[in-house]
């Protein structure tokens, strides 16, 4: 019976006992640094067993691969943790990349990543507003929107990709300031940024609130459709200039650019502990689940893992990672069904 | 009735069901008998839905025990309480809206020929089970197009057709018009008189009076009495329900100052609600009382911007307004306490800080940079930990680890933070233990005291008598009469609201009616 109340007492949630208040919530914890403590410790893995991995060559490498998901993904954050998700960053990644290649072209690169940004934010605004004013679920607005931005981008390039190799451009994607890689400092500075709208502005609240419960939001007074809208705007301006960083790294767009990457994106902010049902997530855990995404790919290729190999390795990262939290969960039911049926069965029939 | 020949069916002995801090039931005996039509009433939160939840295989009794044909049962889900005979009709149906009428009656129980279903067998044998209820309803129709009342003969079809021998009926008249109402009544009678035995559970006394063999009554998880319709009277059976010892604290006598809100044959939602007009002072409790489906929760709702007002005029502090969303409420100084905590009001997985400010985010904004100031947000969770007398540690953590009464507090803290001078109370003190209330109670009366006008929505009479200052009792929609200071008792209050105003002696001057 002891042990029973003991675990009864771990129960996330449970009907408040007071003893829950001074324990350490082991559960924020690992949800806050529980992906950047799994990549810290696969670096040190990989970097004993792979004698390849561990130098700086290769360090930049990752970081620099791990930007193109990542800055995608600092958005994304944003619409997971308010309960919803896009899954038209795909398309509107090869658009806007294939925009930014074409007008870095002609008229320079403060231009090219204007239009990409600005591509991006005119489709997350469609998004947005299927969804909180025509009220079309997420799931259906954003398949539609993907279909639609693909199908516009053939339309607009014939097919065809873009190409350009003029240096101020490419060194967006190439360069390096202080020995890391270009790409990534912007990474680094988007999740800073995201950081800062998530836990220091009203926006960002709304957010939390939004995921937590929509219809306590709305009790609330918290603008609902209005806060809706703006995250998918803020979607689209992200996966806009990471698709101008990844047109600039590979010296052309085309339509057809990362096939998948929609789910790359998504699978990246849930590994980082962002709750799929909203309300719950962080940035740093995004931006540890990007590398560790990076670095997975890079110790297989080092290891000449087959490239089929890869993707079966990278499920069932992901399997994994979400099974701990669901497992955890059911065990904590199973314990409380089991107190709670202790009185019963301890009366006389 | 031959009571001698018949055997009860289903009896309950020395029931109780504790929850975390409340014995729903304590210790309750009675039996049905087979054929009979046998009424549960009582007050809310006297124990019916506990003990309806124990039949139906939702809770489990922490002691004493169900016996079906004089032998202990045991349901511990609700397939195996169907499966014993009984079936139990909720309040919200349980019909699925896309599929049709004899599906629903025959969900998971279809007749087959080989793998198929057999359709034809199907509706021809809903096509009986109607007919043997005089119903004419087609049983290919889809249940979302049939009316409210319809779905409920749809409902109890399924039950017969289930050989069911106990059919609880919980609140069943709730959503019915008149004519419903008492064709349903009707329907009741002949299943009795069929051989099914019926636990009809009522507010409604007319109803409960016109249809029960026996009554009985729970106050407070108890059980007062079961006795023979004709053996007792409508003003006992109110008396039993209601004879609970009040709460200690008594209201203290206040004054009340300006008008505040005035509101002129209000509508809400095109006639959830209609011909709503009072008028409210600084440093008053308005109380809103009625039973389920009385239209009170649906007023305060309206008064709030969560449903809209069609037609009426509403003024506070003698200016017109028009409160189109929670947003414009809060900008014109309403604040509410919603009525279900764990849907509208309280985010689970966020602070208890967050969940204190997120009504009123711009206040603590700072001036240049556009970031909110989390010390001065700190500060003042702290603030009103100090002035509610909120129980928790750190403004950081999260809200799901406190008491339903902190969390209430909370609540109130958020509704507070905008500066209302109009407060709406939906079921304060629901769900909490009796400590956190007197605490709650005694911070109305302070907060009434600095001035603010508060409308108060309960269910609890206890609670109307300790805080309102008048009180509005409303019956389908619509106020039905205005009670005032000490002619507020429970008596008159469930008089007014069960339909049984004529026969109970209050000072006919004490009853305005409004229209």
């Amino acid at each position: 019976m002891r042990i029973l109340q003991t675990h009864k007492s771990r129960i996330p949630d449970a009907p408040a006992t007071g003893s829950s208040i001074n324990q350490v919530d082991w559960d924020l914890l690992w949800e806050r640094f529980g992906t950047a403590v799994v990549t810290i410790t696969i670096w040190l893995i990989a970097g004993l067993s792979t004698p390849r991995f561990a130098n700086v060559d290769n360090f930049v490498s990752v970081l620099r691969q791990s930007a193109f998901v990542g800055v995608s993904a600092v958005g994304m954050t944003f619409a997971i943790i308010a309960g919803t998700f896009d899954l038209s960053v795909g398309s509107t990644q090869a658009l806007c990349a294939w925009g930014a290649v074409s007008v870095a072209k002609v008229a320079g690169v403060f231009p090219a990543f204007v239009t990409a940004v600005a591509l991006g934010g005119v489709i997350g605004l469609c998004n947005g507003s299927l969804v909180a004013l025509v009220r079309i679920p997420a799931f259906i607005a954003t398949l539609g929107t993907m279909f639609l931005v693909n199908g516009l981008t053939y339309i607009l390039t014939n097919g065809q990709t873009a190409r350009f190799s003029g240096k101020p451009f490419v060194w967006w994607g190439n360069a390096q300031v202080m020995s890391l890689p270009v790409p990534f400092v912007v990474f680094l500075g988007c999740a800073l940024l995201g950081a800062a709208i998530l836990h220091r502005t009203s926006f960002g609240r709304f957010i939390y609130a939004i995921g937590c419960s929509r219809e306590a939001a709305n009790v609330a007074g918290v603008p609902v459709a209005k806060t809706t809208i703006l995250v998918f705007i803020v979607v689209g301006l992200f996966t806009g200039l990471g698709a101008a960083l990844l047109g600039a790294r590979l010296y052309s767009a085309g339509p057809g650019l990362e096939p998948g990457f929609e789910l790359n994106v998504i699978a990246t902010v849930v590994l980082g502990g962002t709750r799929l049902a909203g309300g719950r997530g962080s940035m740093l855990g995004t931006v540890a689940a990007a590398i560790l995404f990076a670095t997975l790919a890079n110790v297989l290729n080092l290891s000449h893992v087959d490239a089929f190999v890869q993707r079966v390795v990278v499920g069932f990262v992901l399997l994994l990672a979400l099974s701990v939290e669901g497992v955890r969960q059911r065990l904590a039911e199973y314990w409380s069904k089991r107190a709670a049926r202790i009185p019963q069965s301890s009366q006389p029939l | 009735m031959d009571e001698i020949q018949r055997v009860p069916i289903l009896a309950v002995q020395n029931l109780s069901r504790r929850f975390p801090g409340v014995l729903a039931l304590d210790n309750v005996s009675f039996d049905i008998l087979a054929g009979e039509v046998h009424a549960l009433v009582g007050e809310n939160g006297a124990g019916k839905s506990t003990l309806i939840g124990i039949l139906a295989g939702v809770y489990q009794p922490s002691a004493g025990q169900v016996l079906l044909d004089q032998k202990p049962a045991l349901f511990p889900d609700p397939l195996s309480s169907q499966r014993a005979g009984i079936s139990v009709i909720f309040q919200e149906f349980s019909l699925l809206p896309h599929l049709s009428v004899a599906e629903n009656v025959f969900i998971s129980r279809e007749p087959r020929r080989g793998l198929t279903v057999d359709w034809a067998t199907m509706n021809r044998q809903t096509q009986e089970i109607l007919r043997t209820l005089n119903v004419e309803i087609d049983p290919a129709t889809l249940v979302s197009e049939l009316a409210v009342g319809q779905q409920q003969l749809v409902e109890i079809a399924r039950a017969l057709s289930a050989k069911t021998r106990i059919i609880v009926m919980d609140e069943p008249t709730a959503a019915l018009n008149e004519r419903e109402a008492v064709r349903l009544l009707e329907i009741v009678r002949s299943l009795a008189a069929g051989g099914v035995s019926v636990l009809y559970v009522s507010h409604r006394l007319e109803e409960v009076f016109s249809i029960a063999d026996r009554i009985t009554v729970l106050r407070d998880g108890r059980h007062i009495v079961t006795e023979g319709r004709s053996a007792i009277t409508e003003q006992r059976v109110v008396s039993a329900m209601v004879g609970r010892e009040l709460v200690h604290s008594t209201r203290p006598s206040r004054t009340a100052g300006a008008i505040v809100l005035e509101t002129k044959d209000v509508t809400v939602d095109g006639g959830l609600v209609r011909n709503v007009s009072f008028s409210l002072r600084r440093g008053e409790v308005l109380g809103l009382a009625g039973l389920m489906g009385s239209g009170c929760s649906e007023l305060m709702e309206g008064l709030y911007g969560l449903r809209e007002i069609t037609a009426g005029s509403f003024l506070i502090e003698d200016r017109p307004v028009r409160i189109a969303n929670p947003r414009s409420a809060i900008l014109t100084g309403v604040g509410l306490v919603p009525e279900d905590r764990k849907r509208q009001s309280v985010f689970p997985d966020l602070s208890v800080a967050h969940n204190l400010t997120i009504g009123n985010l711009p206040r603590w904004f700072r001036a240049f940079p556009g970031l909110l100031d989390l010390a001065g947000e700190r500060r003042k969770t702290l603030d009103y930990k100090r002035q509610l007398n909120i129980r928790f540690t750190r403004p950081e953590q999260r809200i799901s680890g406190l008491s339903g009464g902190n969390q209430q507090k909370v609540i109130l803290a958020r509704a507070l933070a905008g500066n209302c001078r109009l407060l709406l109370l939906a079921e304060p003190t629901r769900g909490i233990d009796v400590g956190a209330k007197a605490e709650i109670y005694a911070l109305i009366d302070r907060l009434v005291q600095k001035g603010i006008a508060v409308i108060l929505q309960t269910s609890e009479l206890p609670e109307l008598i300790r805080l309102a200052d008048r009180c509005i009792v409303f019956v389908a929609g619509e106020p039905r009469g205005e009670l005032c200071g000490a002619e507020i008792t429970q008596e008159a209050v469930m008089s007014l609201a069960t339909g049984l105003s004529h026969r109970v002696t209050v000072d006919s001057a004490s009853l305005r009616s409004i229209q």
